[in-house]
């Protein structure tokens, strides 16, 4: 899963639904665990998908989550954009915080919702979904 | 006559005014001159496209009411516009539509020019057409001899206008001493542009349409931010009361958010348009659409005319996710189920087995799109992403889909790149409907509860007007996922009185015959006639038919 995570973080955002100067990536505070969570839009021609990554390294730290719909925001009304992601099948989190372990494996679906500011700034909100409740956090792209 | 808010006008550097009635000004730039109602843009564009459109006008944007006297479409009295503008419900007939040609909607026009023209006797289709796309057009024969006629009216722009294809978003068409005017709104794609360069001025000077800033506009604390005002926004409901949607519920926060703030949020902006509106006699009703992520009105709300007798001579469409549920859920029978056999043999549900590099890759490029890393795919899910909404969108956006490929579309029985059967068992409709149904983020109340809300307020302020207190209502099957419709939003439709004495809605067509079916069915049993154009590039962009278009509406004095 280690290579597949640096396959994937090397590769360029170059679907053709999104502009290649917009990066997608930021990190999340969920009260509910005591971790941080890093995600980012990663992905190749078409096939995209929102990586999650909890700051463990020596465990199944990062799942992917399949990009469903993505909207731009140099297309869409106004200067917001959307991701759908669903779950890919099979990919487990294993961590040393249970907690959050738990918290990410019970994850189904991730919606991000993020605007552009007059600076090309990328900021937003990400909605993490389980059966039976969603999550909420704000980022701003620092990187 | 009042006269508000003229020191701010006085600041104002985006235009110059030439009057100011009731709080709107009117802007000079934008009135129409000798200069630009000469008919030689339309002979270059003709002669660009090698004389094929001999027939087609320019600056001859709306009907006359007159043309309308003998055809059978019935001309309410215009309202009394002495105190200023107001607006004109979907019983007015639709004197004029307006959409843009953006190079990739074709199909999107041919569909909506055609349904428009098939029953309503004279109304013009305006089709705002940016120069520098007149080389692409000249490719589309098709289009090109559709555009042919003198009920298409062309009004020619430098280049595709900042706000894009969404007529809706940047003006409305009012009324005023009996015809029709124009209302610029701010839009954060417009910010800090003269108002000369605004599409809605040139629309004004080319159509010869008064063009009228409302106090909002100048107001540096709003200078085209995200207000939520918007074309889509301030909608008229039988009985003249406009409509808008305000942020009513917290928790939501699609449209920007507003955390710290005291609900009911009304934008700056809607607080000076309100003040400017009822200074002009007009009553305004403020909905809640705290749960859209665009936010406007039209995405939920719709009022169709019906031939039954005033006053109760309309029908109320309304967003309903317990209908859309209901639709799909019912499709899941053994009738729909796939054999055993064409199921795929069941993956290992061990959490020790993680998919191989080589697995992802492959996978990816199988199925590159719509959900390329759907393991548990099925037979029906296959045939479903050759159709997905991404799919139709490249596929379709310049041919039109003919009836035996809609036919097929349809019996394919999906939602998006998924069978309905799939969907319906899946946890991302779990989760969808646990959010519209049951309950909203941070223990808000559900979608279906602010709908139900909505129709309460609007029914009793209809009753109050319009005299009509038990209007039909259409449950229309829309469920949202993180404030979009997931669906093609079939409420989103552009409304005009036709020949029969009705109307007909031309909507989106969802693709997912169930949804389609129930609509026109619904709408039938009210006499109205439910029509469908293909708006893929505009559904994925977060807008519909009707965000796409605008109707200048004509009336009787």
């Amino acid at each position: 899963m280690k290579l597949l995570s640096l396959l994937l973080l090397t590769l360029n955002l170059s679907a053709q639904d999104l502009p290649k100067n917009i990066k997608v990536q930021g990190q999340i505070k969920i009260p509910e665990m005591a971790i941080d969570l890093d995600f980012e839009l990663v992905g190749k021609s078409g096939d995209l998908a929102i990586q999650l990554k909890a700051p463990e390294s020596e465990a199944q730290a990062s799942c992917y989550f399949n990009v469903k719909r993505i909207s731009a925001p140099q297309q869409t009304r106004g200067m917001g954009g959307s991701i759908f992601a669903n779950r890919i099948p099979l990919c487990t989190y294993e961590l040393s915080d249970k907690n959050a372990e738990k918290i990410l494996n019970d994850i189904k679906l991730i919606d991000v919702s993020y605007r552009l500011n007059r600076h090309d700034k990328v900021y937003g909100k990400v909605k993490l979904h389980t059966l039976k409740k969603s999550y909420t956090a704000e980022f701003v792209d620092t990187k | 006559m009042t006269t508000c808010w003229n020191s701010t006008w006085a600041e104002n550097t985006l235009g110059t005014l030439n009057s100011v009635q009731n709080g709107f000004g009117n802007i000079e730039e934008c009135k129409q001159t000798a200069e630009n109602i000469s008919s030689c843009g339309l002979a270059a564009i003709d002669d660009t496209l090698g004389g094929l459109l001999d027939l087609t006008t320019m600056n001859q944007c709306i009907a006359s009411t007159e043309s309308y006297q003998s055809s059978g479409v019935e001309v309410p009295d215009c309202p009394n516009t002495d105190d200023g503008v107001k607006g004109l419900d979907h019983s007015f007939p639709s004197g004029a539509l307006f959409g843009l040609y953006s190079g990739n909607n074709s199909a999107f026009l041919t569909d909506i020019i055609t349904n428009y023209f098939s029953d309503n006797p004279s109304g013009k289709f305006n089709v705002v057409l940016p120069r520098d796309l007149i080389d692409v057009l000249k490719g589309d024969q098709a289009l090109i001899g559709l555009l042919n006629n003198p009920r298409i009216n062309i009004v020619d722009v430098a280049t595709t206008p900042s706000v894009d294809r969404w007529m809706q978003d940047s003006f409305e068409f009012m009324t005023l001493d009996g015809k029709p005017a124009l209302y610029q709104l701010e839009h954060q794609r417009e910010f800090e542009t003269n108002y000369k360069d605004r599409l809605a001025c040139q629309i004004a000077k080319s159509c010869d349409i008064p063009y009228l800033v409302p106090p909002d506009m100048v107001d540096p604390l709003n200078a085209d931010n995200n207000s939520l005002n918007s074309g889509g926004n301030l909608e008229t409901m039988p009985g003249g009361t406009i409509y808008r949607g305000i942020l009513k519920t917290p928790g939501y926060g699609e449209n920007g958010g507003f955390p710290s703030r005291t609900f009911p949020v009304e934008t700056s902006a809607q607080r000076r348009q309100r003040t400017a509106l009822e200074a002009a006699g007009n009553k305004v009703l403020d909905l809640d659409t705290s749960f859209l992520r665009v936010g406007h009105v039209d995405e939920i709300i719709n009022i169709v005319k019906t031939n039954r007798p005033a006053p109760c001579n309309f029908a109320v469409m309304l967003a309903s996710p317990e209908k859309a549920f209901e639709l799909m859920e019912a499709q899941v029978t053994s009738e729909f189920a796939p054999a055993e056999s064409l199921r795929p043999v069941p993956r290992p549900s061990s959490s020790s087995v993680k998919p191989t590099i080589l697995e992802m890759i492959f996978l990816s490029k199988a199925h590159a799109g719509a959900i390329a890393l759907n393991l548990d795919a099925t037979p029906e899910d296959h045939r479903c992403m050759e159709v997905s909404y991404a799919s139709l969108q490249r596929e379709y956006a310049n041919r039109r889909i003919s009836e035996s490929e809609i036919n097929d579309i349809y019996s394919r029985n999906c939602i998006d790149s998924q069978s309905v059967e799939s969907f319906v068992k899946s946890d991302e409709f779990k989760i969808l409907k646990r959010i519209n149904l049951e309950e909203g983020p941070e223990d808000s109340i559900p979608i279906s509860q602010i709908m139900e809300n909505n129709k309460r307020e609007l029914l009793a302020e209809l009753s109050q007007t319009s005299g009509c207190s038990d209007p039909p209502v259409i449950d229309v099957p829309v469920f949202f996922r993180d404030g979009l419709s997931y669906a093609p939003d079939l409420v989103n439709g552009v409304v005009h009185p036709n020949n029969s004495g009705s109307s007909t809605i031309i909507m989106p067509r969802t693709y997912f015959k169930p949804f389609d079916d129930y609509v026109e069915e619904e709408l039938a049993a009210v006499g109205v006639t439910g029509k469908f154009a293909h708006d893929m590039g505009y559904h994925l962009l977060w807008g519909q038919v009707h965000c796409g278009t605008n109707t200048a509406r004509v009336c009787r004095q």
